[in-house]
């Protein structure tokens, strides 16, 4: 029999290597070519901030901002929040995905498609999308945080990276963690210098620090500075930057609560608080101490048709309990004249008091500038204050108030006065004061 | 005799396409895995319902009526796996792990799973088709068979038949053409036989969108009778291929894209379509088998084997950016309130983009390449600093490698005329290689191998890495990373079986001892599990045994009556037995053998022209094991979740009948109505995936009395089949399906689920409701003709078009995911897929 050649076992096994040599082999894909992101025009932090006009500015055209990425989501205490800044500023990025950005990165970041807002009074770019608006220009650029005081700090630093010095939680935080890493919920906790200037420290309770407990000394911290509506809050990128490990400054007898009070005293006082600068804001002067003494309020400034006065207030919403809150505004060393006194003027609002007074004045001819636990304070009784029965904000004058009685005979040091809030429970009787002058 | 042959050849021409269309069906179910589940539980594949020609033959001139538990020519068994394999019927409701598959009397199944795992071999139907095939319980001669029955593939060169057969076919299903030639010699004068079969089954685009395939596969085998009582023979076969996966989404996509058969798998990537999900399979298998024959009455066979190759399942990979996937339940429409800016931006983008329905690869390279990045102390070298642009989204490949060898060996003796005595054993040696491998950087320099959950959740460093001896590794094309073990897996086993029959009973009893021990081995240790994960784990060991009987009851030479009973353990599936095999030596606590108890009853008749076999059935499979890993929304972490006292219940009748009216008319109907049901409350463990912490103990779940999801459980079809005497035939089948649902979502049905939620709240009913989809009707037509030329050349043609109706409607499977929002159930809602619309198979075969 004809055997055909094609069907021989020897052809059948050649098949087959061809057909495993054909196999096997996965096709390859052409890379796609590089996109080439244009530059236009390069604006910087300070002239970008400043396209914004109290509209939301949506970029269709090319423009380009340099920038280095400051703070970035790696602890979890940001989310899709990444601060960047040049030497002109810092912005706060809000971007479309989480993750891509990085500390040190040096970044041009291509404005077409993003939306320039302010968020609670917080400038932010909004939409970005990090593959798309980021281009990466090199890694690891350290940037030194600005070192300020707390008082220094103000709106003006928004986003910026700083280290604030001379600082430490507050009595009513220590023993606390950073936010609550149980239950992932965020939390703030206040930080105050020496002068009883306070801020808040506002930790993400997804942040891997969120159970750590709040340092009990007093030194640096190293945060970016975020703010919701008139409350600044600093936001911690890594623990290893909270160094307090100096004694406090309060807490007496540990030794180290040594006053730097260096307020000039003044011969007279005419205060009419033209110094306000944002409405409802906590009033800021170097040389007048606004101190929270429980709770976390202080006295703020208000701007109304032109008069510029201060306000203090426990009220957070209808009917709702506050905890004790005191606040205390105290005046600059004063130095006392042969018959000093003292007027001003006040009002009330939503009285709501019963048992406790909202509002006292107070005297101390040795107060040190720094513990007012410390000091001897009298209440000043001999002036007019608003009651229950005035009319809301109707400014109470004190009249004539001589002050002789309440300093020692022949007594020529300095003396301060302090205005004194106090609220709680249900008892948020709203108090404005207005032209403290003492001669 | 002239007309018979071509009677017969027209016949087995019609199986022969329905074989091959059954196969080509087969493929429906590559789908792609949800992200939030394991890539290892595929879905099961449907057993080939292959029948052979030689089979018919025998039945044809048999007058053997004893013959009936030997003839593989069932009447349901044929018509349903024909009709209802694309629904994704499963016989009893069984997966595939209880239907043994042998090859020359090695067990093929795969070891770690269970699972036949076709592609192996898939594209040798002219090798497949010389099948034995039992569906249920019934004694088998190669070993003990499993409840849901077994299949024996001849591939002794010699059992081939002689000639040469080779066809073409075109379709539009998952492929597009296929190639295939097939030659045997038969025992040849000088004592060798050979068989060799090649195919090739490819398509530059299946039936879904972006699902290229190309598909090789060879089979050799050679045979030398050394004299009459011995033979030895090498078998080798291989199917090496490469398939690009459609995935399941959820019907909002669907809708979107306006299509059921949506696939967001692909994408455009300089304008060519790339599918990011790729299998690229090729484990070849080896085995010389010694056939030795003493006597008429005595066989021993006796085989050693290799296997070894690839199994990789591609996807996408992503590291600190937003999900390339584009149905990602933040990117659908519905993430958003309805009629919301957002809503419509969405709506219109899904619709009209389609850079934003598919993967968007360009975009993917440019993230990549502009994401510069700076790693200190990089592969764990101090001060070693690498800058470059650290890939973002890689395509990696899930390996798993085998390595398998062992033998196999069954003696039979027939002691009388009236009883048989098999006795049998294995062993297996099996190994494979699981890590996960960059395929592609994507415009990248580089990958580093660190978990991103676990640097987020934890404040050190050391936790993230994968490879905590290599610390911060940087890996490339062809590296492995992220996990990297392999899982030993060792059986051993005895079987034996005595056969028995008297005039009017036949009898059998057969019973098993197997041992099966495995381990993980580790070559990473990793930052989450440092004294868990790395080495050598302890060995698992389970000793399990089968008893099983059977009697068959002739009534009268055309009628039967047969009843089987089973009892069997099983061990634990040694890839489901590890909490996070990838991670960690923990297995599942209670990890305990499966109880089965099934036993089935059946009447019976056979007349020339009338055909029927009534089942009633019910299989207890006790004591089960679960265990997945996805992201539970509740305890906000990827957790591992893992059941004991898992119980499935199936039960049903199976009905089958062929009538022929007349010589040339012949009528078919089958019916199958089950209860396959969830028949316990598994008790639940959850653990961290990434710290060794145990979120909750003994979570009762709700799911007794759930229905056993992913299958149709009642199914019928009636047909009618015309056979011309001019040599064709033509037909069609009516399929209904109906009761069938999803596999429940267990911590969705628990009291910690419900929560606070009472009765009369909307989710109380969204939680606990198994998902459940629509009954649906389809229709198939097929016909055929054959030529004979010259007196010996066959010429066949044959064509079925299935689903003829083009019903686009009929979801067929699918899962509910295991993610969920316990306040809003339809945020993660199933993932489904859709049977194809109208398609067609067209084979012209040429035989000599």
């Amino acid at each position: 029999m004809k055997t055909n050649l094609i069907f021989t076992p020897l052809a059948w096994i050649v098949l087959v290597i061809a057909a495993l040599v054909a196999g096997g082999c996965e096709r390859e894909y052409d890379e796609p070519p590089p996109r080439v992101v244009p530059v236009g025009n390069v604006l910087n932090i300070e002239e970008l901030k400043s396209l914004y006009q109290g509209q939301r500015v949506r970029f269709d055209t090319a423009y380009s901002v340099y920038a280095v990425v400051v703070a970035d989501e790696q602890s979890g205490n940001l989310f899709r929040n990444i601060h960047v800044q040049d030497n002109t500023g810092a912005i706060v990025l809000r971007i479309n995905t989480p993750g891509g950005l990085y500390e040190g990165d040096s970044v041009r970041i291509f404005l077409p498609g993003t939306v320039l807002n302010s968020f609670q009074n917080m400038m932010q770019l909004d939409s970005v999308d990090v593959d798309i608006n980021i281009v990466k220009q090199a890694t690891q650029v350290h940037v030194e945080p600005k070192s300020v005081t707390l008082a220094e700090v103000t709106s003006e630093l928004q986003g910026q990276l700083l280290r604030v010095e001379g600082v430490e939680f507050t009595e009513s935080d220590l023993g606390r963690t950073f936010a609550n890493a149980e239950t992932q919920q965020t939390e703030n906790r206040t930080i105050t210098d020496c002068d009883g200037n306070t801020l808040l420290v506002r930790t993400s309770g997804f942040a891997n620090f969120a159970g750590a407990t709040v340092p009990e000394g007093n030194g640096s911290i190293v945060a970016v500075l975020g703010q919701f509506n008139n409350d600044l809050q600093l936001f911690i990128r890594r623990l290893p930057e909270v160094v307090m490990e100096d004694p406090r400054c309060t807490g007496g007898g540990s030794g180290g609560g040594e006053c730097e009070y260096d307020v000039n005293p003044v011969a007279q006082v005419a205060q009419n608080f033209d110094d306000v600068a944002n409405d409802n804001t906590d009033y800021a002067n170097p040389n007048w101490q606004n101190i929270n003494v429980q709770g976390s309020r202080r006295w703020r400034g208000r701007i109304f048709q032109n008069d510029k006065y201060l306000r203090a207030t426990g009220f957070i919403g209808q009917g709702a309990e506050v905890p004790p809150t005191e606040m205390w505004l105290i005046t600059p060393p004063v130095i006392a004249s042969q018959a000093p006194t003292l007027t001003f003027r006040s009002a009330q609002a939503f009285w709501s008091h019963d048992e406790d007074v909202p509002f006292q004045v107070l005297i101390s001819h040795d107060y040190d500038g720094c513990d007012t636990e410390e000091a001897t304070w009298t209440e000043i009784t001999n002036l007019n204050r608003p009651t229950q029965s005035n009319s809301n904000y109707q400014w109470v004058p004190s009249g004539n108030v001589p002050l002789t009685q309440y300093l020692p005979q022949g007594y020529q040091g300095t003396y301060h006065i302090a205005f004194k809030y106090y609220s709680v429970g249900t008892q948020t009787t709203t108090i404005d004061i207005d032209d403290i002058n003492i001669q | 005799m002239y007309k018979f042959q071509l009677f017969r050849a027209a016949l087995l021409s019609g199986f022969v396409f329905w074989a091959l269309s059954v196969s080509a069906q087969q493929d429906t179910s590559q789908v792609s895995l949800a992200a939030d589940t394991l890539d290892f539980y595929d879905n099961p594949q449907m057993p080939d319902f292959t029948i052979s020609a030689e089979d018919l033959d025998a039945e044809l001139e048999s007058q053997d009526i004893s013959g009936i538990l030997q003839s593989s020519r069932d009447v349901f068994t044929s018509t349903a796996g024909f009709n209802f394999g694309a629904a994704r019927f499963r016989i009893r409701g069984y997966n595939s792990d209880h239907t043994l598959i042998s090859i020359n009397g090695v067990q093929v199944n795969d070891l770690e799973t269970g699972r036949t795992t076709w592609w192996r071999w898939g594209g040798l139907n002219d090798v497949t088709r010389f099948m034995t095939i039992r569906t249920g319980l019934h004694p088998s001669r190669y070993n003990f068979g499993g409840i849901g029955g077994h299949a024996e593939i001849d591939a002794r060169a010699s059992n081939f038949r002689k000639g040469t057969r080779a066809s073409f076919a075109a379709a539009n299903r998952t492929y597009r053409q296929r190639i295939m030639a097939t030659h045997a010699t038969g025992m040849m004068d000088n004592g060798w036989a050979f068989a060799v079969s090649i195919s090739r089954r490819w398509a530059q685009e299946g039936f879904v969108e972006g699902t290229p395939n190309d598909a090789y596969a060879y089979f050799f085998s050679a045979e030398k009778k050394l004299n009459e009582r011995h033979s030895i023979g090498l078998v080798t076969y291989g199917a090496p291929s490469i398939s690009a996966a459609a995935g399941l989404s959820v019907q909002e996509a669907y809708d979107l894209a306006g299509t059921n058969y949506y696939n967001p798998n692909w994408g455009f990537q300089n304008g060519e379509k790339r599918n990011a999900r790729i299998r690229n399979n090729f484990q070849p298998m080896t085995m010389a088998t010694h056939y030795y024959t003493p006597n008429r009455n005595t066989k021993l066979q006796t085989s050693v084997f290799y296997s070894f190759g690839r199994s990789g399942f591609s996807g996408l990979n992503w590291w600190d950016a937003r999900d390339p996937r584009p149905d990602f339940y933040r990117y659908l429409p519905s993430f958003y309130q309805e009629g919301t800016t957002e809503f419509n931006a969405a709506t219109e983008a899904w619709q009209n983009d389609v850079n934003r329905r598919q993967i968007n690869w360009n975009r993917l390279y440019d993230a990549n390449r502009n994401n510069l990045f700076t790693v200190e102390n990089a592969n764990g070298i101090e001060g070693n600093t690498v800058t470059g642009m650290r890939s973002k989204y890689i395509q990696d490949e899930m390996r798993d490698d085998l390595t398998w060898y062992g033998f196999n060996s069954v003696y039979t003796r027939r002691l009388n005329d009236r009883s048989r005595i098999t006795i049998g054993g294995s062993g297996h040696i099996h190994t494979t290689d699981n890590y996960r491998m960059v395929k592609d950087l994507l415009g990248g320099d580089f990958w580093m191998d660190i978990d991103q959950f676990a640097l987020r959740d934890f404040n050190n460093p050391d936790v993230a890495q994968n490879d905590l001896d290599t610390p911060n590794r940087l890996v490339g094309v062809g590296d492995r990373f992220g996990f990297d073990f392999s899982l030993h897996t060792r059986r051993f086993n005895a079987f034996s079986q005595y056969e028995i029959n008297f005039k009017k009973l036949d009898l059998y009893f057969g019973a098993d001892v197997s041992n099966t021990s495995f381990w993980r081995d580790s070559r990473l240790r990793n930052g989450r599990f440092p004294d868990d994960s790395f080495g050598e784990s302890d060995v698992q060991n389970f000793t399990h045994y089968g008893l099983k009987a059977g009697a068959e009851y002739k009534i009268t030479g055309r009628h039967y009556l047969t009843g089987n009973v089973m009892h069997q353990t099983r061990p634990p599936s040694p890839r489901f037995s590890y909490l996070s095999p990838r991670m960690r030596h923990e297995v599942i606590p209670g990890l305990t053998t499966e109880n089965i108890f099934g036993g089935d009853f059946s009447y019976h008749i056979r007349y020339p022209r009338f055909k029927m076999r009534a089942t009633l059935f019910y299989t207890e499979i006790n004591d089960q094991v679960w265990a997945r890993s996805f992201w539970h929304d509740e305890l906000r972490t990827l957790v591992n979740y893992s059941m004991t006292g898992v119980d499935h219940l199936h039960m049903g009748t199976e009905i089958g009948i062929r009538a022929n009216v007349s010589p040339t008319v012949e009528l078919n109907a089958v019916y199958a109505g089950g209860q396959y049901l969830w028949n316990s409350r598994p008790t639940a463990t959850i653990t961290r995936d990434n710290a060794p912490e145990i979120l909750a103990t003994d979570r009762t779940v709700y799911i007794r009395n759930f229905r056993v999801g992913g299958m149709p459980q009642t199914a019928a079809s009636a047909g009618l089949r015309y056979n011309s005497p001019k040599y064709w035939f033509a037909g069609f089948n009516a399929n209904f399906f109906g009761h069938i649902y999803l596999d429940p979502n267990p911590d969705r049905r628990t009291s910690e689920a419900l929560g606070n939620f009472v009765t009369d709240d909307p989710q109380w009913s969204a939680l606990l409701n198994q998902t459940r989809l629509d009954n649906h009707f389809t229709a198939d037509i097929f016909f055929g003709k054959s030529w004979r030329v010259k007196r010996k050349y066959f010429i066949n043609v044959n064509v079925n078009i299935t689903n003829i109706l083009d019903n686009r409607e009929f979801a067929v499977g699918g899962f509910e995911q295991l993610r969920y929002d316990r306040t809003d159930i339809d945020r993660f809602p199933p993932r489904l897929s859709y049977l194809f619309g109208r398609t067609f198979f067209a084979m012209v075969s040429f035989r000599f």
